[in-house]
């Protein structure tokens, strides 16, 4: 369900963020030359702009972390088992059942070794950039549900896009390792185990972004609104108190909007109907797009936003289907049955669930695991570059 | 409309020209936030954006432009990896990244660039690396967002950019680019050394500088094949600045390559009395206290004059 869908290890323990640093590194780390300066993580916390996001963030996840049922530490990615992707052609090395048992578990692993270094990075940029974008094209419309939807689609889409793009390579990583270390015992040689372990990372990997993607998608929702509601506050003082012709001119004073030709400047109205579609847009981008796959499920999710809606209905609802559309795509790849995965609907009451009780932080699942980027920087080829 | 002249001033030696190229950049701007409209608006407006020299305050307040310019960056991250990024598409994302190099570069719209995070978002394309031309083009117009960034010399854009791991970017391109994306990429890298937060960053520890010092050498060597003027220029550049820092200084004695204490870039040098001149000061710092060093640099001097 979408619930559990949420419930992914996100607690702030200090080895997770560590772990989810290092991800990060060597994500962006093409020379492995300085891959582990502890001053590069001191930096990063106290990057600039971002630790305000970061710490609203955590403060999120800590509380959010206080009450996670035991019970479920050992299963946080419920039913991955029934996703996970084995291929036919494993059976033929013999290895299938093998397999069946360890992937769910080693995909497990793996998510949470990435998840929440990666959710957090993505959740932050696409926060501020939402926060500082739809503030700005929204700045003379007082219609403050259609801002928090338009924010919504915006930040979901973003921090979805993001989380994906980062994290396929660090978890392409760390998936073959989980994988590797949990057939050591099998007497098989080397040259067979690689090629298994290449063949079932390939099958998984977009299952686990798709996972992850989801994870950055919700945590940015649950973000965003405190991003944004205390200037949205101090607005509706503003209208309240001051004549709004006063508080237009202040507005043309603050910027240069003032020198930007008519047809182009927010106008103290309402935004239209034309307008708003740029945000909507943003459904239409779900990573899964890119072969076709899923169109008809975005689609869907688009003609269903009315455009001044309930907010968390209205995205909830395009959610939902846009999720629905993007795991089915990947698992009908896989030739699986189909599913029921993150295709339910998102509404407050599962964020409000999230709160109380998601995931339990003191005990951290240790998975210090941090692949290198031991295939990136290659000796540079001039003749080929220059070519 | 009567405001119109004085928002946008257009380098137009024609003044019957001007009013229509104004209104068109306002309609194009317009067609941005319209997906049917947008593709040939892109290229359009990417065309002309030397004409419409306010453009980039166009872009940024006008209602929807810069997610709609969003869009098209987060569009094409699924084509990253497996590389699979079709020439069309390249061309496409390049239009809307010259725009937003517009907007990097305007004085008005920097900062705001920079506060809504959106060099972040370029990131993932400089982490590619196919070979590839459409791949190439990508990384290439995405640093020339960067470049555009830190070519006025703000400590504020510089920290952003240190903050959120633009080196290892950088380095990777000077490693596996193009000449071009080399040049820009090197150019990222001296303007970020040229400010003292940079320069101290690079010089805190010694894995940050030798990981510098290892990629510059690297090009040094490959430029003893392929000599390129321009390159060469910023990497001195580069090793010039950060020979003011003592501890680097230090090193780069040891591990300054050869090439630049020989005759091996006199050619190179030739035409460009500035660069010979960094090189000069370069090889005194690094000689300093050393008289066979400094005799060494004084000789190339004298060599490179000669010639």
């Amino acid at each position: 369900s979408a619930l559990n869908q949420i419930e992914l290890p996100l607690e702030m323990s200090s080895p997770s963020l560590s772990s989810g640093h290092a991800h990060m590194r060597s994500q962006y780390d093409g020379s492995r030359y300085m891959s582990s300066g502890a001053l590069i993580e001191e930096e990063k916390l106290a990057g600039l702009g971002l630790p305000d996001q970061i710490s609203s963030a955590q403060g999120m996840l800590q509380a959010a972390s206080q009450s996670f049922p035991v019970s479920q530490l050992s299963t946080p990615i419920p039913n991955i088992g029934t996703h996970v992707v084995i291929n036919p052609k494993l059976a033929a090395l013999g290895l299938h059942l093998h397999f069946q048992r360890v992937v769910p578990i080693a995909m497990d692993r793996a998510i949470k070794d990435s998840v929440s270094g990666i959710v957090q990075r993505s959740v932050s940029i696409a926060t501020q950039t939402t926060k500082e974008l739809v503030l700005k094209d929204y700045a003379m419309d007082s219609d403050e549900s259609r801002i928090y939807n338009a924010a919504h689609l915006m930040v979901a889409s973003l921090a979805g896009s993001l989380a994906h793009v980062t994290c396929k390579e660090p978890l392409r990583l760390s998936i073959s390792s989980q994988l590797r270390s949990s057939l050591q015992s099998l007497n098989i040689t080397s040259e067979l185990l690689e090629q298994a372990v290449l063949l079932v990372t390939n099958d998984n990997l977009d299952l686990g972004c798709a996972i992850i993607e989801q994870a950055a998608t919700d945590k940015a929702i649950q973000t965003i609104d405190g991003e944004i509601a205390q200037q949205l506050s101090l607005r509706r003082k503003h209208r309240e108190g001051v004549a709004s012709a006063m508080f237009e001119s202040s507005i043309y004073a603050q910027s240069s909007v003032g020198a930007i030709p008519a047809s182009l400047r927010p106008k103290p109205a309402p935004v239209s109907m034309s307008q708003q579609r740029v945000y909507e847009d943003f459904v239409r981008l779900p990573w899964q797009n890119q072969s076709g796959q899923s169109s008809v499920g975005s689609q869907a999710a688009t003609s269903t936003i009315p455009s001044s809606g309930t907010v968390s209905n209205a995205y909830g609802l395009a959610l939902g289907q846009l999720n629905q559309g993007a795991v089915s795509s990947s698992l009908e790849i896989a030739g699986s049955q189909p599913i029921d995965f993150v295709s339910e609907e998102l509404d407050s009451s599962s964020f409000h669930l999230l709160n109380s009780s998601a995931a339990h932080s003191g005990a951290s699942h240790g998975f210090s695991h941090s692949p290198e980027a031991d295939n990136a920087a290659t000796a540079p080829d001039l003749q080929e570059a220059e070519s | 409309m009567a405001n119109l002249s004085h928002s946008l001033s257009i380098n137009s030696p024609f003044g019957a020209a001007k009013d229509r190229k104004m209104a068109s950049a306002e309609t194009l701007v317009l067609d941005l936030s319209n997906p049917d409209l947008r593709e040939n608006a892109l290229i359009e407006l990417s065309k002309k954006r030397e004409l419409f020299q306010d453009l980039a305050p166009l872009l940024w307040n006008s209602f929807g432009t810069i997610a709609a310019l969003l869009q098209e960056i987060v569009s094409i991250y699924p084509v990253l990896s497996p590389p699979n990024l079709s020439p069309g598409q390249s061309n496409r994302v390049c239009n809307a990244l010259a725009l937003l190099q517009c907007v990097a570069s305007h004085p008005e719209t920097r900062m705001l660039f920079l506060n809504a995070h959106i060099p972040l978002y370029l990131y993932p394309f400089l982490n590619t690396t196919s070979k590839s031309r459409p791949f190439e083009y990508l990384r290439l117009t995405s640093l020339g967002v960067i470049g555009a960034l830190v070519k006025v010399d703000d400590t504020e854009v510089i920290s952003f950019l240190l903050s959120t791991e633009i080196i290892p970017l950088c380095l990777r391109t000077m490693e596996m680019g193009s000449e071009l994306s080399k040049t820009v990429a090197t150019f990222i890298v001296q303007k970020i050394l040229l400010d003292d937060v940079g320069l101290d960053y690079i010089c805190t520890t010694a894995e940050r500088f030798f990981a510098v010092g290892r990629v510059l050498n690297n090009m040094v060597a490959a430029l003893a094949e392929q000599p390129s003027s321009r390159l060469l220029k910023h990497i001195i550049r580069c090793y010039l600045r950060l020979s003011d820092n003592p501890r680097a200084c230090e090193a780069l004695r040891s591990c300054l390559p050869d090439m630049l204490r020989d005759a091996t870039f006199s050619g190179c040098l030739r035409e460009d009395p500035t660069t010979r001149r960094w090189l000069q000061q370069l090889l005194l710092n690094v000689g300093g206290g050393n008289r066979v060093a400094a005799l060494q640099a004084g000789g190339v001097f004298d060599h490179l004059m000669v010639n």
